[in-house]
């Protein structure tokens, strides 16, 4: 298994940007290449945002068309605060979610906007 | 016409205007939280350095109506999505609908069980309620009301902001500025 440190290789602890998700996704995409399960460690980490979740989670369970317990099987993370579990959770489901729109030839704009409420 | 200025006029060094705290509208929470990831990537990551620079200056509360809309948000929306995505058949919302779904639908559970844990988490350390003197109602508010300009929950806003001195509303809702009153409308 290879363990990513993840603030350590963004060298930053504010993990917000979806670039910085990209930059992980690269790292992850390589790993996976090379038949290696991945350990995200976010040790030091002090913010995420869900955009960086989704670009660096999300993407990785789209692209590999898995589901989450895929997912958990090829990459694990630690040292996520209980609401940073949270949010990666919602990443992951969020992200079973879009797959199953793509699957469909449904574009998740579209149904977006037509299945959330107005506020 | 109220007064609507820009996000950096509350951050630079000597700001004009003597805020001490500012309410969230449930636009910018569904900005900073995305709960279901449909937020533009640069609009959550914008809105996410927004919060965190205002919070580093000031107290940001949300209000109980405010969490309200949010849930309700949060309810619909997940219902429809589980509908559309996990059964043949679509049935409207309806809080029947939903209580069946989440007493025999295990699925169902486990996902929602997943977005109430965000909604506590979103309001008891994200945005957490406002002081007590911020959130009393006034009876008459709901004479003043005429829904002609936005929907109650923004006229309660403003009008709660509009009742302190030291208060502002920070929101992306166009719908602020056609309020005529005192309150200061951040924009983002």
């Amino acid at each position: 298994m290879t363990v990513i440190i993840v603030c350590e290789l963004l060298q930053t602890t504010s993990l917000l940007s979806p670039d910085k998700g990209r930059e992980l996704t690269e790292k992850i995409r390589e790993c996976l290449q090379d038949d290696a399960d991945v350990m995200l460690d976010f040790r030091e980490c002090e913010y995420l945002s869900s955009s960086f979740l989704n670009e660096a989670i999300g993407k990785q369970l789209i692209e590999n068309q898995w589901t989450a317990a895929e997912f958990k099987a090829r990459i694990q993370w630690q040292n996520l605060s209980e609401d940073a579990e949270i949010d990666l959770a919602l990443a992951l489901e969020n992200a079973e979610t879009k797959l199953h729109l793509i699957r469909n030839d449904i574009d998740p704009e579209e149904f977006y906007n037509n299945n959330l409420p107005d506020v | 016409m109220g007064k609507t200025i820009g996000i950096k006029r509350v951050l630079r060094p000597n700001p004009d205007y003597p805020i001490r705290q500012i309410l969230v509208d449930t636009s910018i929470v569904i900005r900073y939280e995305n709960p279901f990831g449909f937020v533009k990537a640069d609009v959550n990551s914008r809105t996410v350095q927004q919060v965190h620079r205002l919070k580093s200056h000031y107290q940001l509360h949300a209000t109980m109506l405010t969490a309200a809309e949010y849930f309700k948000y949060v309810q619909v929306g997940y219902y429809n999505i589980f509908i559309q995505t996990n059964s043949g058949h679509f049935r409207k919302y309806s809080i029947a609908n939903f209580k069946s779904l989440k007493k025999n639908s295990a699925h169902f559970q486990r996902g929602w069980q997943l977005r109430l844990s965000a909604f506590r988490k979103t309001f008891q350390r994200h945005f957490p309620p406002a002081p007590q003197e911020a959130v009393n109602y006034n009876p008459a508010v709901f004479d003043a009301f005429d829904g002609s300009k936005a929907d109650f929950g923004d006229f309660m806003l403003y009008r709660q902001a509009e009742s302190l001195t030291d208060c502002a509303i920070l929101t992306a809702d166009k719908d602020f500025a056609l309020f005529e009153g005192n309150a200061i409308v951040i924009r983002v």
